[in-house]
């Protein structure tokens, strides 16, 4: 529990899986991985494939078994029925028995988180209206596309209203219509209190949507933090000018990178007073300001950086 | 218990699903469409007319007689052995088609018991099995019924010793199905242990005694034959059902289902172990 009230959503402590493969050989795919999501966060899983994305998400559903470390979902064992109970999930590259329509998919899979009768009708007619499907209710699943599956897969996934979402590659293989779609139902999800754990190497998804992410090589984590501390570059701005002004900022101390063409400069200052004093350098060379705002790496920069770094 | 009925369900739908299962249906039905013109061909109602009791001679034992000795051929003969292995095909792939990968993740992460999803599995297989047991034998009962006017109960009995058998080869399937995960594997051994392994230890004496001469050896063999499935034995006792006589050994029954429940609780423990 957390100050006496509401339990966390997930709490990790140093969770670790080793992979035996025979004769002494072992594959170490999760090393001491720890993590608390509150209700109602966004949180996005990065790393290249093998990084153990998938084996963490499988642990935490009960699917493989940790070597050491615990887990739990709203203070329940991860593996238990209670936990699962308060979970939805949707792997990565599902298969959907074809011979079933999406209708009676949903009905299924409601039936197996819980959900019966009426309310499970509601939520049907209610989930196929979300991810777009409804015409498509009786139609058996083998003729949707993959992006009428994925959101399929998301409703299901969502049939029981789970406190906790795992996604694992939601958007892999999908149009950027399809994308927007998904990302709308999250957001929808997340909106209703879901809190939502996404597995996924498509950074600028991950970018968009996720209030926290951590970076995970190897097992390892290398990198965490919310969006905005993981991508701000400390001391250094971004000024934008008039082009034709380009030839009076020559010779200006601090400047990290200049692009004449568009506009923009990329300054380094100590201090904000520091970039005052530059600015009025800049103004007592006549140049016309139009924006000054602080550097921001995008998640894709801070990826490559992190992961070399490794 | 609404999970596990919900298991069930889907189970059902996916063996509707199976064109295996169809083809069962399309050719017993035909099957059962033969035998309604063979026993309506002019001959053949001929002689049910003449063996119809009558005020004089009352007694309907030559009818009945008829009754089972058809039963036999086609319930006996052609669909006991070809069943069991059309049954083989049509379940062989219910337990390794969940654990696909993309699959079993979704069934796993649901708020069921590993051995629930099992068992929901399984019983949707033996459901499936019993239906077209019933499909057959109950139509072959009643095409004979309506016919002869005989509604002898004995014949309808010959589908325990079937649903037994089966009950004892598939448990040998699923847990294969659950430690190999695949269908064919399942099928390959199950018609191995059913048809060459059972056979040859049925006829034991004349086939394996020569080979290995030493007390020892028999009894090793003796050994095998009884934890083996005794399908041609089985076999029998459907026929001697049939017929209506007493049944003496009841041993091959109570083997297939002791081999069922041994499989299937194997088959439950790995499956509760395992990780995907």
């Amino acid at each position: 529990m957390k100050n006496g009230t509401a339990p966390l959503t997930l709490r990790i402590e140093q969770l670790s899986k080793t992979y035996r493969k025979g004769r002494g050989d072992a594959v170490e795919a999760l090393k001491s991985f720890s993590l608390e999501l509150q209700a109602g966060e966004i949180f996005g899983l990065l790393g290249p494939n093998g990084a153990g994305k998938t084996t963490l998400v499988k642990t935490l559903l009960g699917i493989v078994r940790p070597t050491s470390g615990r887990a739990f979902i709203l203070d329940h064992p991860v593996g238990s029925v209670k936990a699962r109970q308060h979970i939805g999930y949707l792997p990565e590259n599902h298969r959907f028995p074809g011979h079933l329509s999406g209708e009676q998919l949903m009905r299924i899979f409601g039936e197996l988180s819980g959900v019966s009768g009426k309310k499970l009708d509601a939520r049907i007619d209610e989930l196929l209206e979300l991810v777009e499907l409804r015409e498509w209710r009786a139609t058996a699943i083998r003729k949707y596309s993959k992006g009428m599956q994925q959101r399929l897969g998301l409703a299901q996934a969502l049939i029981s209203k789970p406190q906790l979402l795992f996604l694992d590659e939601p958007t892999d293989g999908i149009d950027p219509v399809g994308r927007k779609r998904i990302r709308d139902v999250l957001i929808h999800a997340r909106d209703q209190g879901t809190t939502i754990f996404l597995n996924s190497h498509l950074l600028s998804e991950v970018e968009l949507l996720t209030d926290r992410v951590a970076i995970l090589n190897k097992g390892t984590v290398v990198a965490a933090g919310t969006t905005e501390e993981l991508t701000a570059t400390p001391n250094v701005y971004t000024l934008e000018f008039d082009p034709a002004q380009a030839d009076a900022i020559n010779g200006l101390e601090g400047v990290k990178h200049m692009d004449s063409s568009s506009g923009t400069l990329e300054l380094l200052a100590e201090s904000v007073g520091v970039l005052n004093q530059r600015i009025d350098t800049l103004r007592q060379h006549q140049v016309l300001l139009k924006a000054v705002r602080p550097k921001r790496n995008t998640l894709e920069q801070l990826f490559f950086d992190v992961i070399e770094q490794q | 218990m609404r999970r596990f009925s919900a298991i069930l369900r889907e189970t059902l739908l996916e063996v509707l699903s199976n064109k295996v299962l169809i083809g069962f249906f399309v050719i017993a039905g035909l099957g059962l469409l033969a035998m309604i013109i063979a026993i309506n061909m002019p001959d053949t109602s001929a002689k049910i007319a003449r063996l119809q009791p009558t005020p004089d001679f009352p007694d309907s034992a030559a009818l009945e007689t008829f009754v089972r000795e058809w039963f036999s051929i086609s319930v006996g003969f052609l669909f006991y052995n070809s069943f069991l292995i059309v049954a083989t095909i049509i379940t062989a792939g219910l337990v390794p088609s969940m654990m696909r990968k993309g699959v079993i993740d979704l069934y796993l992460s649901k708020p069921i018991s590993r051995t629930q999803l099992l068992f929901g599995k399984v019983l949707g297989g033996l459901i499936i099995v019993l239906a077209c047991i019933i499909f057959f034998v109950g139509g072959v009962w009643l095409i004979f019924g309506l016919k002869t006017g005989v509604w002898d109960p004995a014949p309808l009995a010959s589908m325990f010793p079937i649903m037994v058998s089966f009950i004892g080869m598939y448990g040998i399937l699923v847990f294969i199905g659950v430690t190999s995960e695949s269908p064919f594997l399942g099928i390959i051994i199950v018609f191995l242990l059913a048809g060459l392994v059972s056979a040859t230890l049925a006829n034991r004496e004349t086939t394996l005694y020569g080979l290995v001469p030493s007390d020892i050896g028999h009894t090793v063999i003796d050994l095998l034959y009884v934890i083996m499935p005794q399908t041609s034995e089985s076999a029998e006792i459907a026929g001697d059902i049939m017929y209506g006589k007493t049944v003496t050994n009841y041993f091959p029954m109570i083997q297939a289902s002791f081999t069922g429940l041994l499989f299937f609780s194997l088959a439950a423990f790995s499956f509760k172990r395992k990780e995907f």
